[in-house]
């Protein structure tokens, strides 16, 4: 699975590659995907087998690795049928953020709103259903993530108004088994007598309905568009919502529940265990659908099961995952925003100075829309006790505008200017790669980049990290220290997810897809021109130096040492 | 002395630029302002609001034959004068053409402040593309803005790729500024490139290639078929 496991940390047993050989990769072998759209992809490898979904429209390759760098790398290649229109209702770039593995079948999801499952052997395809609507604005972006018999699937659509769920399907038939949807009644939230959330403004009935205007919470967003992580202890999945529908937060007075938090489900029934908002009544596209990474960690006299997460606020969550507990939320980036979170209620404070309203251009809020990180995964080392952070450091002008809901319409209501934050760094530079000490909630070291770093990364036994930036560079650095160990230019910028496995012939490769592209790439991916500020939802103001840095790109690397 | 008037010529002046200083203090301090005139349009009745119920679909892509005879457009409406452009403007963020063109740099749906058409660059095939929907994602509006409204709406894109003259087009927005106004956009002839089928959608809405240029427009250049 794109996530390397049911617990997310993308940590890799293996350890050829070392701080001390690390200069020496090379490239093995490259493919090319044909599609020039943001990679944000992760590369699968199951035994001998390599599989690759691109940007829409969603082709998916399985690569011979005993034949690879040949021209019969090529097993097989599957293109589904899909509706182009699906590419006029989807925010931020035609991405796909992966496929998943599970019993002889490789499980995509297509951007015009299908969940298919093909035969990892010969690319027949065995079951497709559609989940999504594209005509009310839907779409699938997410990697889809597998518990034994279940595959479950989330939409996109945050910025037009859709209604958030996650569905689960069987891995066999592609038959729906259940949906729990992010707004709405406790019976569709599916939130019943086993629900227990730890916090009072969490507890009440059909809180979905009752914190939002009447009727807004069907068009109240929560998208499920992130990472879906399992603890089979406890049997329980961590999944996040995004944003509550109409950015301009006048529009929709109350919490709107269940947006921009965490839920925990029983993956059988997909009833909801408890539930924490990262920020209620968001005021800034602070969506909550990044990945929650489940660690045993030592706090205290005791170890605690806890949840990491790095989330859009900018704040780095240690959440007990029995209870929904906050255990402590500290700032990895500039935070203006908030003021903090209160441990005691376990809400965020808001920073009333930055509260964004209808008819005023609101200055300097850090961290920006996209947050101080945004879809792109961390990974935990159980070696190094560290969480690797690609993220960005921006900040944004924004102002709240009317808006009108048309179905199957950007429904926003927002006009935003990003720009690098102007403080810390206020170098202009708005990425970095930070390894974050949860124990001691601070920074250990941290990598400062020119562009966002939209890309993924991986840790390995041999306590190397890899991850690559927006202008091209992909980059080995020791876990323990941060040093850049070896760096290769690629054709393209990098937002996708390098993996690392153990090729056919017992060695150790380390693979990553280069395209730039995505919500931060969209000036160079997609139809934008540069002269509009405001288009990306405002993040071409940040980014108009990108197009002379990296063309778009759809190229697959892979290295190993010689 | 024969004349001796209560205030010599220095005390006026004086007294004059007093006035001038207080009046620019008053003004600096918002005490006088002077606001752009808000104009409140007829709130468009497919616009549905949060708070009332769900409005049905819109069709993303082409619509079908019968959809698209239900708004028919007459040329002769078409006006380029600068109330239709303005109000266009307002159109264009009330029916939410804004979240996917932006401020005509594009995003989710093309760019409309360069020279490339995909789909025509004439009025009425600018009003086919707003009634009709096309098939990479632009949704059909059909049904669903009166048509004097859709020929504004035509009046204020053509206005954002320098296409109406800058008497007309409009100087500045209602909102925080993000991109130039257009009658700042010098006028520019069109440059007209071919659709791609929707399969051949690897490529669609422009991939622009290392040297800048799209596929289709090389194609266009070229004359290729």
């Amino acid at each position: 699975m794109a996530a390397k496991n049911w617990q997310n940390t993308r940590f890799s047993e293996l350890n050829q590659i070392t701080p001390a050989n690390a200069g020496r990769l090379r490239l093995a072998w490259t493919f090319s995907t044909g599609v020039k759209k943001g990679q944000e992809a992760a590369p699968i490898v199951v035994g001998n087998t390599m599989y690759v979904v691109t940007p829409y429209p969603n082709i998916l390759y399985a690569l011979d690795l005993t034949k690879a760098g040949t021209p019969g790398v090529l097993k097989w290649k599957y293109v589904p049928p899909t509706v182009p229109a699906a590419q006029g209702v989807a925010c931020c770039d035609v991405v796909n953020r992966g496929a998943v593995y599970a019993d002889g079948r490789v499980i995509i999801n297509t951007l015009d709103g299908q969940t298919i499952a093909v035969d990892a052997a010969s690319g027949r395809e065995l079951w497709k259903n559609r989940v999504a609507n594209i005509h009310t604005g839907e779409t699938i972006t997410m990697a889809p993530f597998v518990v034994r018999d279940k595959v479950f699937v989330g939409n996109s659509g945050g910025e037009l108004g859709v209604r958030g769920w996650i569905k689960a399907l069987a891995v066999s038939s592609g038959r729906l088994l259940w949906t729990a949807y992010s707004t709405g009644p406790d019976s569709a939230v599916k939130i019943g007598p086993r629900f227990r959330a730890f916090y009072p403004s969490e507890k009440g009935k059909d809180l979905g309905v009752h914190t939002w205007p009447p009727g807004q919470w069907e068009i109240g967003g929560g998208n499920v568009w992130g990472w879906v992580s399992y603890d089979p202890d406890l049997n329980l999945i961590y999944h996040g919502t995004g944003n509550p529908g109409v950015w301009n937060p006048d529009l929709r007075p109350g919490d709107n529940k269940w947006t921009c938090g965490v839920f925990a489900r029983d993956p059988d029934t997909g009833e909801a265990r408890w539930f924490y908002q990262w920020s209620p009544h968001d005021l800034f596209d602070h969506d909550g659908v990044n990945e929650n990474v489940v660690v045993d960690l030592p706090l205290g006299r005791s170890v605690r099961k806890v949840l990491l997460s790095a989330q859009r606020d900018g704040y780095l969550y240690v959440l007990d995952r029995a209870s929904g507990q906050v255990l402590s939320a500290t700032p990895f980036v500039r935070v203006t925003a908030y003021k903090g979170v209160d441990l005691k209620s376990g809400r965020i404070q808001p920073n009333e100075a930055k509260e964004t309203h209808t008819g005023v251009v609101v200055r300097d809020i850090a961290p920006a829309s996209p947050g101080g990180k945004d879809w792109q995964p961390t990974a935990w080392s159980p070696r190094t006790r560290l969480l690797y952070i690609p993220h960005q450091t921006l900040s944004m002008d924004y102002e709240g505008t009317d808006a009108n809901y048309i179905e199957g319409t950007p429904y926003v209501g927002a006009d935003v200017k990003m720009y690098p934050d102007p403080v810390r760094p206020g170098d202009g530079s708005r990425g970095a790669f930070t390894a974050w000490d949860p124990v001691h909630a601070k920074p250990v070291w941290e990598i400062k980049e020119r562009f966002p770093v939209w890309s993924g990364t991986v840790v390995t036994a041999g306590d190397v990290a890899f991850y690559g930036t927006m202008d091209g560079w992909f980059k080995a650095v020791d876990a323990r220290t941060g040093r850049v160990l070896w760096r290769h230019k690629t054709d393209s910028g990098i937002i996708g997810q390098p993996v690392t496995y153990l090729g056919p012939d017992g060695k150790q490769y380390v693979a990553v897809l280069a395209g730039v592209g995505g919500w931060s790439g969209a000036i160079v991916s997609g139809p934008i021109d540069p002269r509009d500020r405001g288009a990306a939802l405002g993040f071409v103001n940040a980014m108009t130096d990108l197009p002379k840095a990296t063309p778009a790109g759809d190229k697959l690397y892979v290295f190993a040492l010689p | 002395m024969s004349s001796h008037s209560p205030e010599s010529p220095i005390q006026r002046i004086g007294g004059a630029l007093l006035l001038l200083v207080v009046l620019l203090a008053l003004l600096v301090a918002g005490v006088i302002s002077f606001p752009r005139e808000k104009r409140d349009l007829p709130r468009p009745s497919t616009a549905v609001a949060p708070q009332g119920p769900r409005g049905g679909a819109l069709h993303a892509g082409p619509s079908t034959d019968s959809v698209r005879v239900a708004t028919a457009g007459r040329p002769g409406e078409y006006r380029e004068t600068a109330q239709a452009v303005s109000e266009g403007q307002q159109l264009f963020h009330a029916y939410n053409c804004s979240g996917c063109h932006s401020d005509g740099g594009g995003g989710m749906g093309a760019i409309l402040m360069d020279r490339r058409w995909y789909y025509g660059h004439e009025p009425g095939q600018i009003f086919d593309t707003i009634v009709q929907g096309r098939q990479n994602g632009m949704p059909s509006f059909a049904g669903r803005i009166p048509a004097y409204q859709v020929w504004e709406l035509v009046a204020y894109v053509r206005s954002l790729s320098g296409l109406v003259s800058p008497d007309a087009a409009s100087g500045r927005d209602d909102h925080m500024e993000v991109a130039p106004p257009p009658n700042s956009l010098r006028m520019r002839a069109p440059l007209l490139v071919r659709p791609l089928p929707p399969n051949d959608s690897a490529s669609v809405k422009g991939t622009t290639a290392p040297g800048g240029a799209t596929r289709r427009e090389t194609a266009a250049a070229k004359g290729a078929p």
